[in-house]
């Protein structure tokens, strides 16, 4: 019952603040408390789930899709992440402060957001999982659509279109997949398929994953998407939605088709490598720092795929660990960029240089986030990166050296971008830029705490998801139930 | 009050009795429309059909959740599934009433009242028909009140749009006709199904085959699919929407129901006739793609409506080919959700004076947040996304099409609603992202016929929205109840 | 055999009427011609399936009263639509494109 709530405050918080936004109370100020009464409730189940004696919390009022779809689970693989998006939307609610036209609709948005993606996490049952999956798609298109800047139709469109296209193939899959075992709740499902059904669901499935990655090259939707979309949009599509795509694999397509997912790991290894070194070098090209951060995510999520086709448990916590680490960076980057963009109206790396002079506590700010996102050890970027370059070795050999080179270019964009828009002279024209306010601190805060534990403190991550991790990887490679 | 109380339990729980009852009542609404309008009294004969209308509908509810299927009338069933599909024809009955169809010119707005209650008499029957007698009656008492409705609206385009569709459905009338011979002549006089299907079990495979083509091909005319769908957009754009509630579904609900009937429960159903249902496989899936690919293209609502009807039509066709469960339940929701679209337009078209073209809806999500809101939900559940009924009919019906080794329709399906956003988008994105344009006024001077038709009345009340609103709401709220509460109700309500 | 043959080259008489005569009027006369040879059709089987109830005659009225209801239909359409348009050839019929 404790699992529901996670789904139903936020959907009830949306629904209080589209009727009395603005009329009892601001519509942000109680957008925040639900939010951050979602992040208590979210800590309290993961204190729960970790109290009890096997770690996984489960909630089903019935069983096949004659029944009930509704079966929810929170166990290790899905605790990060559900901390991970009850942290960011206070984080993004407080960084919408400041947005005067149709407050309600927009902070009502972000809480049917985040439902939307607990949901996601903690379906366990096929039919929800997907329902939940398409059901995040409709608030982020009004969020891109209606408060975006000015490409912002075209990216909605294309966003909605490329994941609704994955998406229907996925569903095509998972259909196969209850069709032939009869059943939906992710606990029952056998784990043995004839190999060619296998083949054809894994692909299946793997493409609304690979998609909503992104997965090289299906990646064309997110730099549109998250240059167009507002601030908190942007924060909460790099930070959360894209993990939904790494989740996925790990939870539904490898643990269901074992044998297929062995066949197909090198493949997955190939994209995610070519991700790395492709997304840095499209980030290294940008002019527009949005953009930049765009591709960045792009180059990040590489590397997920790169952990989680090693296979091993170790790998599936690489995996963990950067999309936890990535989520931190990626939001706080957004964040920023989304701040300096409301005061210089411009976002373009040549106009913006100099910054450290006018507003050195953005500087500041902003330099830490490059220093995370290349993967400065003591910063959460590197664990992720270290373990899953070590664990993608010890499976593919030295063909891991490429996503080494990725690394090597994560330091030559972020770099870059700090040298940009920091150093440098101080130009005439930001001599008057007023600096990041308390609020703003307040909302970066818990990022950059976030990233400095995990950055010392990785296991805090994996000792979470072990447990869960390791189950899920003997299934993975035992390949029967 | 308890003698009250005590015949109301008796009716509902002797819902067996009474399956005729619906139908009566419209009949009666649709006799005393006519008088109505014989009286110049238009408002009442259209509120006479919308009370009987959503009296029928309430009865048929209950009797789908009471009453297994059963005879109804002589030659018509009724209870179950095909209650449900009764109750979502009246309840699109009770819509088109409501919204007062007042786009249409004064002197004929109690006949078309009328006619819309004749056609839901005739949808119940057709969908419920055991005899083929029964069927074809109904099919073309439903063809021409249907031929009269499109005409309705008095301008020189739908005048010419009935007569195209005149022709076109004679033509299939004839066919009929000659497929009920051939049932008389395998028959032997017998024409109900039951006999039917053992005449036609022990008849040559090639006659019978050729007997069941004639009356698929006749009813999916009806229903809109490919290769008989040329009348759909023309039709769709040029009937008045108020009208076009009614007409956009309710004779598709009927005619899959009748194709369902006889050809996943009766007279074709055996594994003979292996061959039929791949053709009806086949027209699905052109449809499919036809409906979808040509609709992209479309600039006026109502002819991108048109275009997304074959689209769905080849949806249902694809249940029909794989006896999906769903099938019911996806022809019942695109109609409601084809229905809340029209509802729109009609409101629409009352305050502006024309028909809507897609650019004319910018702004309309600040003018009209609710009735926006409807629109959007009306799309995406035509679309079939999660958390609207939409979705819930496709699931069951790709479901069913991979269960019965149609894997390959249910993707072509899958990727057709994908494409079908591109389009549903269109008109979301119109009513939400546009920024509304001041050549409102503009759209006045594309209505050439206006010197041809009476002129609309002055709009004496705000047109009434709160109805399509409310199936907007229900499109919704049945599309995420069957998360919780499981998808056998709402699946079992239209299963027949 | 003799009926069905006459009924099928009626029925196809009927259908090249339909879709070549440029005159909405042929076009609903072939329309009767086809519902009018289905009839045909109908009467032979009922006479050779030897069934000895009324039914078969009654359906075969049947038939007989939808051809007229279908022209009467037809009818009034065509007069509506000669009344706004004066016109009543097909090739004119051009204000909605197919």
């Amino acid at each position: 019952m404790h699992l529901l709530w996670l789904i139903v405050l936020p959907v009830a918080g949306a629904l209080a603040v589209l009727l009395a936004g603005e009329r009892l109370a601001p519509s942000r100020t109680l957008s925040l408390v639900v939010a951050c009464a979602e992040a208590v409730l979210a800590g309290s189940a993961i204190a729960r789930m970790l109290a009890a004696s096997s770690p996984a919390l489960s909630w089903a009022p019935g069983g096949v899709l004659g029944a009930v779809p509704l079966s929810l689970g929170l166990d290790g693989l899905s605790a990060p992440l559900v901390g991970l998006t009850a942290l960011l939307t206070p984080v993004a609610v407080s960084a919408s402060w400041q947005v005067a036209d149709g407050p309600r609709a927009h902070h009502a948005l972000l809480l049917s957001l985040e439902a939307a993606v607990m949901a996601v996490f903690l379906a366990a049952d096929l039919v929800f999982f997907y329902v939940a999956w398409e059901a995040v798609l409709i608030p982020m298109y009004f969020l891109i659509g209606l408060w975006g800047h000015e490409g912002r139709r075209h990216a909605a469109a294309k966003f909605f279109l490329f994941t609704f296209l994955g998406s229907a193939l996925m569903l095509v899959g998972v259909l196969l997949l209850i069709g032939h075992t009869g059943a939906t709740v992710l606990s029952d499902v056998p784990r043995v398929l004839p190999l060619e059904l296998q083949r054809a669901v894994f692909w299946l499935l793997a493409a609304g994953m690979l998609v909503k990655l992104p997965a090289v090259p299906l990646h064309t939707w997110l730099p549109e998407a998250h240059v167009e979309a507002p601030t908190a949009g942007s924060m909460l599509l790099a930070g959360v939605l894209l993990k939904m795509g790494g989740y996925g694999l790990m939870r539904i397509a490898a643990p269901l088709t074992p044998e297929a997912f062995r066949e197909a790991a090198p493949a997955l290894f190939a994209l995610g490598a070519v991700g790395t070194v492709y997304g840095a070098l499209a980030a290294l090209a940008q002019r527009d720092v949005k953009r930049l951060v765009a591709y960045s995510s792009v180059a990040h999520m590489g590397f997920v795929l790169v952990a989680l086709s090693a296979r091993t448990p170790a790998g599936y916590a690489a995996a963990m660990l950067v999309m936890v680490s990535h989520g931190l960076v990626a939001a706080l980057a957004f964040f920023l960029v989304g701040a300096l963009y409301e005061r210089t109206h411009t976002r373009s790396l040549e106009d913006l240089a100099g910054l450290a002079g006018p507003i050195p506590r953005w500087s500041v700010l902003f330099v830490f986030t490059a220093l995370a996102s290349l993967g400065l050890p003591a910063l959460s970027g590197f664990p992720g990166e270290f373990l899953s370059l070590l664990e993608s070795f010890r499976t593919f050999g030295w063909w891991a050296a490429v996503a080494g080179v990725g690394v090597l270019l994560a330091a030559t964009y972020n770099l870059h971008a700090v040298r940009a828009a920091v150093y440098g002279d101080p130009v005439e024209r930001w001599a008057s830029l007023p600096d990041v306010s308390a609020r703003e601190v307040v909302t970066a805060a818990p990022l950059v705490a976030g990233i400095v534990v995990l950055g010392v403190w990785p296991g805090l991550i994996t000792a979470l998801s072990d447990p869960a991790v390791s189950a899920l990887i003997a299934l993975v490679q035992g390949g029967g139930k | 009050m308890s003698v009250a109380a005590g015949l109301v339990h008796d009716l509902v729980s002797g819902m067996a009795g009474i399956l005729w009852l619906p139908a009566a009542l419209v009949l009666a609404a649709a006799g005393a429309a006519l008088v109505l309008d014989a009286f110049e009294r238009p408002s009442a004969a259209v509120s006479a059909v919308g009370l009987a209308a959503c009296i029928a509908a309430a009865i048929c509810v209950a009797a789908a959740l009471q009453a297994p299927l059963q005879q109804a009338v002589p030659g018509v069933y009724g209870g179950g599934g095909l209650a449900g599909a009764g109750a979502a024809m009246y309840a699109l009955a009770a819509l088109a009433a409501a919204t007062g169809m007042r786009t249409l010119p004064n002197s004929v707005r109690g006949a078309a009242a009328g006619l819309v209650a004749l056609s839901a008499v005739a949808c119940q029957a057709l969908a419920g028909a055991v005899d083929a007698v029964v069927m074809i009656l109904a099919l073309e008492t439903l063809a021409i009140a249907s031929y009269g409705l499109v005409s309705a609206s008095g301008t020189r385009s739908s005048g010419e749009v009935a007569m195209r569709y005149f022709v076109q459905g004679s033509v299939a009338a004839g066919l009929l006709v000659f497929g009920l011979a051939g049932v008389v002549a395998v028959g032997g006089g017998e024409t109900s199904y039951e006999a039917l299907t053992a005449s036609v079990a022990s008849s040559p495979a090639a006659a019978a085959g050729v007997l069941g083509m004639l009356f698929v091909a006749a009813l999916a005319f009806k229903a809109g699919a490919v290769p008989f769908h040329s009348w759909v957009p023309d039709a769709y754009e040029t009937v008045e929407p108020g009208v076009a509630v009614f007409v956009a579904g309710a004779p598709k609900i009927a005619a899959v129901t009748a194709v369902w009937v006889l050809f996943v429960r009766t007279v074709w159903a055996s594994e003979t006739f292996a061959d039929l249902r791949t053709a009806v496989a086949i027209a699905a899936a052109a449809s499919v793609v036809v409906g979808n690919l040509a609709a992209l293209k479309q600039a006026r609502l109502g002819r991108l409506l048109g275009y997304s009807a074959i689209a769905q039509a080849g949806y249902a066709l694809t249940g029909v080919a794989a006896g999906a469960v769903g099938t019911g339940l996806l022809v019942a929701s695109y109609a409601l959700a084809a229905a809340v679209a029209f509802g729109v337009a009609s409101v629409l078209k009352e305050e502006t004076g024309s028909d809507p073209r897609i650019e004319d809806l910018a702004g309309l999500a600040s003018r009209r947040p609710a009735l926006s809101a409807a629109l959007a939900a009306a799309m995406l559940s035509l679309t079939g996304m999660p958390l609207t009924v939409g979705f819930v009919g496709k699931l069951w019906v790709f479901y069913g099409a991979i269960g019965a080794g149609l894997t390959w329709l249910a993707v072509i399906g899958a990727l057709g609603s994908v494409v079908s956003f591109g389009y549903y988008g269109r008109v979301i994105q119109a009513a939400y992202f546009a920024e509304p344009q001041a050549a409102l006024a503009d759209t006045a001077d594309e209505a050439p016929e206006a010197a041809d038709e009476e002129p609309l009345q002055p709009n004496v009340s705000r047109p009434r929205a709160w109805p399509f609103v409310a199936a907007a709401a229900a499109l919704v709220i049945a599309g995420v109840a069957p998360l919780v509460f499981g998808f056998e109700q709402i699946v079992r309500f239209f299963m027949v | 055999m003799i009926a069905l043959g006459l009924s099928c080259a009626v029925f196809a008489l009927g259908l090249y009427g339909v879709l070549s005569r440029r005159d909405l009027i042929g076009v609903l006369v072939s329309v009767e011609l086809m519902l009018g040879a289905g009839g045909i059709l109908l009467a032979a089987a009922g006479a050779a399936s030897g069934a000895t109830s009324g039914a078969v005659q009654s359906i075969a009225l049947m038939v007989l009263l939808l051809a007229a209801a279908e022209a009467a239909v037809g009818l009034s359409l065509l007069l509506a639509l000669h009344r706004r348009s004066g016109r009543t050839r097909v090739d004119e019929l051009s204000e909605v494109s197919g």
